[in-house]
């Protein structure tokens, strides 16, 4: 057992001791200490036991980049597994390991409480273990370009995935309780059996889903990975939603307890250090850490803690600004507005031409509704339309207020052909791309 | 007090999926770089310069449906104590928007990276992705140097250098002899040595001439430097030494001393170009004669002279002298004068080329070097 383990392992139940105090009950975690590349390897990926791609190497190699050059240190990650794993990095201080243990916490508690958090058991990760393995397979057996081709056709469009509850009603086969184990027996002969496989009701925003399951040229296995990368994009979108409840709250919490934990003095110092370092207001972007917890901190004050808790674990991040973002706490926080005009400085090596962020005088509901919108901002939804006579895929994205960018959209588009083996339309308010 | 997790510290599993996937990604970078490499050679001086080459590329992404950027930069929300009105943040503005220095304009989803390569390595990877021929040089048979060859074998030595084949030959040769079954003994161990053998002195010589008569723009010079950048990175493949000449000429030639200017120099008057060819001929009697040294010649010109000028003959006095007699055609005229009048001379070691576009540089140098081939008309 190392030092930090040690310690570490006494202050836990301190630590939620003090969190019961508060009449708080996270769920327990498994804390893990790892070196920093495993660390970075798993914010990466996202889950532990994910499967490979070229995409997760290049954000693995930038943040490795970054962590050597000083900047950007990931204290810890958590992921919301069942239990929830915590790492926490090896190189941190023990000042450090004890905030972040704190913050930890915090998320633990949402996790047990949230309404979006409580979705998707907890087992996915084992889903995406399941699936690498399998493609680990397919590698092996139809060369790693070819399942890398798939790959990165299937999550170019894993934003533009939905649930469609329909299609298990649509089919008698799959529809009632499933019996795992249910090829062990003789197979009744069947009525009526199904002629094909569920036909999605168009139109459909599940594009991904469509084209894994309705695709006329897809073979198994690549319909596999089509359908393990819409799940994951499923997956992760509530998750998205609720980025600021979550750090919001697990830095309120961290505050809380710090206090009456057992810190030394040099420990609490640095302690606060750390907090100010990644808590701290920016004058051009929000920092979740800052802003959800001085918002979070206002809706304690006024409602008491645990009403205001059952309050927030309602909400996702757009619904928490838009309802309780009041023109006094956009005030308080010192919220505002701001744009780029174009101007010119003096300095002593002459005229220079620079972007002003200029703040602006907005009505606090009109900046609230700004940045509810800004939260809310989900990928654009394409939906299939239909497929013609001559097997060609109608696309159309649904209006949203902003054209595609047409570059990237042929690009993606291009893809989606492959993945449909005919012509793909897609339909964007006046313009037309064609995939031939 | 249960429920309250648990903390593991615990050797991390040897885990490589982070690294293999990296690699892959390194790969694809490297496909970015090659694309990217004529801009990059601007930047670099022929001879020295630093070892290591940083190449900013566009973050590799996958193509997604996303909002078309704004034109202009974007705006937000921010928090600071102050008043409306407040200029919040400043950044350099570099020409239009979106050109920025990591400041707004910089497209989201589109944000650079800095790769750093090594010299060598990048001078490698797109010379092997030329395929040029492989030159034979002449050598004066009197002209030797010692250098040291791995041939030779010694009893002690480094256990780096062990030569198992040699050991093994050895020990059964001992083994055998004694009647015994296979076994190894410290007498045994041979190790590779060197041994000092004359190896003939290759040199080669490239002569750079330039016009400097007409207007040298900046995509002029870009297109020369690049040019003889390449031509110069693959001759130093070939030859252990290589020394670089630098000519300039309007209608009287001139030797510079170096590199730097040889670029900068322009805005000259009319254009001769026969006494430039002749004095370089001279130059290489003189100090490189064409029995013990390979002489390169390339001359970059806007494809410009005056008439009456005897360029066909000074340009025949030149070929014996010299192994390859490039002419490179910079952007402009459709077919220069120049190019016209020497049409004639034999190819090899004669060949003209036309270059008018930054993406073409690679390409005119692979047709500039080609052996075979018919005269080559540049990949413009």
């Amino acid at each position: 057992m190392s030092h930090m383990e040690e310690v570490l392992s006494k202050f836990l139940p301190a630590a939620y001791e003090a969190m019961a105090a508060l009449g708080l009950d996270p769920v327990p975690i498994d804390f893990e200490i790892v070196p920093a590349d495993a660390i970075y390897e798993l914010a990466s990926y996202g889950l532990p036991g994910h499967y490979g791609h070229w995409t997760f190497g290049r954000d693995y190699w930038r943040m490795k980049r970054q962590f050597e050059a000083g900047a950007g240190r990931l204290y810890e990650m958590i992921i919301e597994t069942s239990p929830p794993v915590a790492y926490l990095l090896e190189s941190n201080t023990m000042a450090a390991q004890k905030l972040v243990v704190a913050h930890c916490l915090g998320h633990a508690d949402v996790f047990r409480h949230h309404v979006l958090a409580a979705q998707g058991g907890g087992q996915f990760h084992q889903t995406l273990a399941a699936a690498a393995d399998r493609f680990a397979g397919y590698r092996t057996e139809y060369g790693a370009l070819a399942v890398e081709v798939v790959l990165d056709r299937a999550m170019a469009i894993q934003g533009q995935v939905a649930v469609e509850p329909e299609l298990t009603d649509a089919n008698p086969a799959t529809s009632g309780p499933v019996d795992a184990y249910a090829d062990l027996w003789a197979k009744p002969a069947r009525a009526d059996p199904p002629a094909r496989p569920p036909r999605y009701r168009l139109p459909t925003a599940d594009l991904l889903g469509f084209l894994a399951r309705e695709s006329p040229v897809l073979t198994a296995w690549e319909r596999d990975i089509c359908d393990v990368v819409r799940m994951e994009g499923l997956y992760h979108r509530p998750k998205r939603q609720i980025k600021i409840i979550h750090e919001g709250w697990a830095t309120f919490c961290h505050q809380a307890l710090l206090p009456q934990l057992p810190l030394s003095p040099g420990e609490q110092i640095e302690a606060a250090r750390i907090h100010a370092q990644v808590a701290r207001p920016d004058p051009l972007s929000l920092n979740p850490y800052w802003f959800g917890w001085r918002f979070l901190q206002g809706l304690v004050e006024d409602y008491g803690l645990l009403p205001a808790r059952s309050r927030m674990m309602q909400e996702s991040d757009a619904s928490l600004v838009r309802n309780y973002l009041t023109p006094e706490r956009v005030r308080a926080l010192d919220l505002y507005h701001y744009r780029w005009n174009q101007g010119y400085v003096t300095t002593p090596q002459g005229g220079r031409a620079v972007w002003n962020a200029e703040r602006q005088d907005d009505d606090p509901r009109e900046l609230r509704d700004l940045l509810a919108n800004a939260l809310a901002e989900r990928p654009p939804e394409v939906v299939v339309e239909m497929v013609d006579g001559d097997d060609r895929l109608v696309l159309r994205h649904s209006e949203d207020g902003t054209a595609l960018d047409p570059e990237w959209a042929q690009l993606t588009l291009d893809g989606i052909r492959q993945l449909w083996g005919h012509p793909v339309l897609l339909h964007d308010g006046e313009s037309l791309y064609v995939a031939q | 007090m249960d429920n309250v997790g648990r903390v593991f510290h615990t050797p991390w599993d040897l885990n490589r999926k982070g690294s293999l996937d990296q690699a892959r990604h390194a790969e694809k970078l490297k496909d970015a770089i090659l694309r990217k490499l004529p801009e990059v050679v601007q930047e670099l001086p022929l001879e020295g310069g630093p070892a290591r080459v940083k190449i900013p590329l566009k973050v590799l992404d996958l193509p997604k449906f996303r909002p078309k950027p704004p034109e202009e930069p974007d705006d937000g929300i921010g928090q600071k104590p102050g008043k409306p009105g407040d200029i919040v943040a400043r950044v350099p503005r570099g020409g239009a928007p979106g050109q920025g220095d990591g400041g707004p304009g910089d497209r989201p989803g589109e944000h650079e990276v800095e790769v750093e390569v090594d010299r060598e390595t990048l001078i490698q990877m797109v010379l092997d992705d030329l395929k040029l021929p492989r030159l034979t040089g002449v050598s004066p048979p009197e002209l030797t140097e010692p250098t040291d060859a791995w041939n030779s074998r010694r009893d002690h030595g480094p256990l780096s250098a062990l030569d198992r084949r040699h050991t093994l030959k050895a020990a059964i040769m001992r083994s055998q002899i004694a009647r015994q079954s296979l076994n190894f003994h410290p007498d045994d161990l041979k190790y590779r040595a060197t041994r000092e053998v004359e190896e003939p002195v290759t040199r080669a010589t490239v002569y750079f001439l330039r016009d400097i008569s007409g207007s040298m723009g900046d995509e002029r010079k870009f297109l020369s430097k690049a040019t003889a950048f390449w031509v110069t990175a693959w001759l130093r493949r070939q030859y252990p030494t290589v020394r670089l000449e630098w000519w300039v000429h309007d209608t009287e030639p001139q030797r510079l001393e170096s590199e730097s200017l040889f670029f900068q120099l322009g805005e000259g008057g009319g254009t001769r170009v026969a006494p430039a060819y002749y004095a370089i001929a001279e130059h290489m009697r003189l100090h490189y004669p064409p029995q013990t040294n390979n002489n390169y010649f390339f001359h970059f010109t806007d494809g410009d002279v005056f008439g009456g000028d005897p360029v066909g003959d000074a340009a025949r006095e030149l070929l014996p002298l010299v192994r390859w007699f490039g002419l490179v055609e910079l952007a402009g005229l459709t077919r220069g004068a120049l190019g016209r009048q020497l049409q004639d001379l034999s190819s090899p070691p004669f060949r003209a080329v036309r270059l008018n576009r930054r993406e073409d540089v690679l390409a005119v140098v692979r047709a500039l070097l080609e052996t075979a081939g018919p005269k080559a008309e540049g990949a413009s």
